[in-house]
């Protein structure tokens, strides 16, 4: 009963990826004939293949996905690296040249005591309908 | 006009430990955690089963709850992730590309997954979808204050981190919480500890007990050397790491290459041998913990000249510390949260917002024992050991302790089971292994083949509140078996099962009052054997977490070295 359930649960996840990716391929094939009219057949045959499949043999596709999903693993990090690169970094060296990181990272010898008295946020005034 | 009831359901999840907890008026009805249902230790995943069991045990649906509270706020934790990433920058993209990406998954949209999560389980509900989020250290404080005996007290909490503070100190007074001071990310003394917890090569977050327990075979030969180089304590007791030798904040790792020039040796392998220089850095990092306690303490006396100290937050459960606290006598009391770590709360967020949330008064609980899990009937006990083919007897009460008394002192080893399940990581004699503590090689069968657990553990004794002073070196009652304290030496050699390697022991005193069952036990034991003591451990094997149901029991009990089984009224032999 449990792994017809799960087995039913695994097609509609393939069905619904098929749903997206055969998106993503018209509008490629959409962009790719409003810009030069080259490629626009393949990817309107790969959205055809790959809605098609979904269709009707979902479990086909599945390991297709799984490539896809180990491609779209690399793709993120490569991103995250990126953007750790481009946008942390830079606003790390500048945080840290306008002297607003307010974390510490190493004892210092001038304070007598590292124990943070101000800005603390009392309970009691704490707004418990917020995450923040 | 009519008084409604106020449930309140607290719930701690998606980190380690969740559990959940249900108050109605301020009175906590009950409280478990996930991994006893689960028996996944340390389930970090959400507490469905443990929060199904407390509406049923209740005779609740969820649209009769009130108020969920979730144990911390998630877009604070998140934050603290952001800023560490970009503090430490250009290091840390290791952290940066395992963290941030699971929480703008996931973790981010929490409200969200916890709603899902109600909706899925409950669909016919009707929930009134009121959730609401107290503070990690907050949840911290309720859990360790809202539940002790004091009307007023200081309150110490300390852990890994929880959103971003990894140490506070406050005063309860009556209903409210007033924090005086703290300490923040990445400066935090959890996280040394566990640092030095994965240097020896255990678990993070579940084998630091390990360290405390090892510690005192070695000597702590490096205990200046972790002052100058891992952490900077100022006399007050608040320090800062130094954080060169510290990955956690950059990696998805707790220590760097620095850990082996400090130690002089490399980092030990998971299972491998424990040698002598691992037992000197286990000992030497327990006593800068035990030093910091107490500078710790020291301070928070003087800033709050409160008389009773409650503590919390996961380093609390380190009772040797929490032990020189209470030989210290700088607080007259001293009060730990039995279940003062990620599990506790559970129960502390719903404290908080009864208390502070809706302003709600508080009573004193003088006497808070944390009997809150399931409790089984004869009919479900009968029902689940007939679903194993066990065979059984079923007794009279009186029958029953005399049969187990009589078996412990022949020397068997005995799982005990009665009543509501513990919530807290200690069995107190509700889902306990017990033996007679005088027998010599027992800490040996019982670690190698009972528990299957590393053989320098030690074990607790359980003793009668009214013999504990002629035993123990114990300056009040320990009902929660909370502070290690010397054993007297004239006493040492009669139970030698139970006093550790320095003479120590982790004391649990047993009164007829709060765990009747038990005691009657005990007195039986005594009037055998003239010893009032017992080894009680926690009804478990390792790896596992304690037994919930009488399935679990009898599964313990079958696959262990385990003599006999009592569940309620219900005798098993092997």
């Amino acid at each position: 009963m449990v792994d017809k359930k799960e087995e039913n649960d695994d097609l509609s996840f393939l069905r619904k990826k098929s749903i997206a990716m055969c998106c993503g391929f018209s509008v490629l094939s959409g962009i790719s004939y409003f810009n030069n009219g080259f490629a626009w057949p393949i990817f309107t045959a790969a959205a055809v293949i790959i809605i098609m499949l979904g269709i009707f043999y979902p479990s086909k596709l599945s390991n297709f996905f799984y490539y896809i999903q180990k491609l779209h693993k690399k793709i993120g990090v490569v991103a995250f690296f990126v953007v750790f690169v481009f946008v942390i970094t830079p606003m790390s060296w500048v945080l840290r040249a306008l002297r607003l990181d307010d974390m510490t990272s190493n004892p210092s010898e001038s304070p007598i005591t590292y124990w943070e008295t101000e800005n603390i946020k009392d309970p009691n005034d704490i707004d418990f309908t917020k995450q923040f | 006009m009519e008084n409604k009831d106020i449930y309140i359901l607290g719930v701690s999840a998606f980190y380690h430990d969740s559990a959940a907890a249900l108050i109605k008026n301020g009175q906590i009805v009950s409280a478990v955690q996930e991994e006893r249902f689960s028996r996944v230790k340390n389930d970090c995943s959400f507490p469905i089963e443990a929060i199904k069991w407390i509406l049923s045990d209740s005779h609740l649906g969820l649209s009769d709850i009130d108020h969920v509270v979730f144990y911390e706020k998630p877009f604070v934790k998140f934050e603290r992730i952001l800023a560490t990433c970009i503090h430490f920058a250009p290091k840390g993209f290791g952290l940066f590309k395992k963290q941030v990406p699971t929480w703008l998954k996931e973790k981010i949209f929490q409200r969200k997954t916890i709603q899902n999560h109600f909706q899925d389980n409950f669909p016919e509900s009707g929930w009134n979808k009121k959730l609401f989020f107290s503070e990690h250290h907050l949840s911290h404080c309720a859990a360790a204050f809202y539940p002790s005996p004091f009307e007023d007290a200081a309150i110490l909490t300390i852990d890994g981190v929880g959103e971003r503070v990894t140490t506070t100190v406050s005063i309860g007074r009556k209903g409210k919480i007033e924090r005086l001071a703290e300490l923040n990310f990445p400066h935090s003394f959890g996280l040394l500890y566990s640092a030095v917890t994965a240097f020896l090569g255990f678990k993070v977050n579940s084998g630091e007990y390990k360290v405390m327990g090892l510690a005192p075979y070695g000597s702590p030969i490096y205990s200046e050397k972790i002052k100058e180089t891992l952490v900077d304590i100022r006399s007050d007791g608040s320090f800062r790491l130094r954080m060169k030798n510290f990955r956690f904040a950059t990696e998805m790792r707790m220590f760097g290459s620095e850990f082996e020039k400090i130690f002089c040796t490399s980092a030990r392998e998971p299972e491998s041998n424990i040698e002598q220089i691992h037992m000197d850095i286990a000992a030497s990092v327990q006593q800068v913990s035990d030093e910091l306690f107490l500078m710790l303490v020291s301070y928070v006396k003087k800033l709050t000249k409160q008389s009773s100290l409650c503590l919390g937050g996961g380093v609390a459960l380190n009772c040797a510390s929490t032990g020189k606290v209470l030989e210290s006598k700088i607080f007259d009391k001293v009060w730990v949260q039995p279940s003062a770590g990620d599990a506790g709360s559970a129960l502390g967020a719903a404290l908080a917002y009864y208390h502070i949330g809706l302003g709600r008064p508080r009573a004193v609980l003088k006497n808070y024992m944390p009997f809150l899990g399931p409790e089984f009937t004869l009919d479900q006990i009968l029902a689940d050991l007939d679903s194993c083919k066990a065979g059984y007897q079923v007794l009279s009460p009186d029958q029953v302790v005399q049969r187990a008394a009589q078996a412990l002192a022949d020397g068997k080893v005995l799982a005990w089971m009665q009543g509501r399940a513990e919530f807290s990581p200690r069995a107190l004699g509700h889902r306990s292994i017990l033996a007679d503590p005088r027998v010599k090689d027992l800490k040996k069968t019982l670690n190698l083949k009972i528990k299957f657990r590393e053989s320098f553990r030690p074990f607790a004794p359980a003793v009668l509140e009214e013999d504990a002073s002629n035993w123990f070196d114990l300056p009040s009652p320990s009902p929660l078996m909370n502070f290690i304290c010397k054993t007297r030496p004239e006493v040492r050699d009669v139970v030698p099962s139970v006093v550790h390697v320095d003479g120590t022991a982790r004391v649990q005193t047993v009164s007829e009052e709060f765990n009747p069952d038990f005691y009657k036990l005990i007195l039986k034991f005594k009037s055998l054997t003239n010893c009032p003591v017992l080894v009680n451990t926690s009804l478990n094997v390792r790896g596992e977490p304690m037994v919930l149901t009488p399935a679990d029991a009898y599964r313990c009990f079958m696959n262990t070295r385990i003599d006999c089984l009592v569940i309620g009224n219900v005798y098993l032999e092997k």
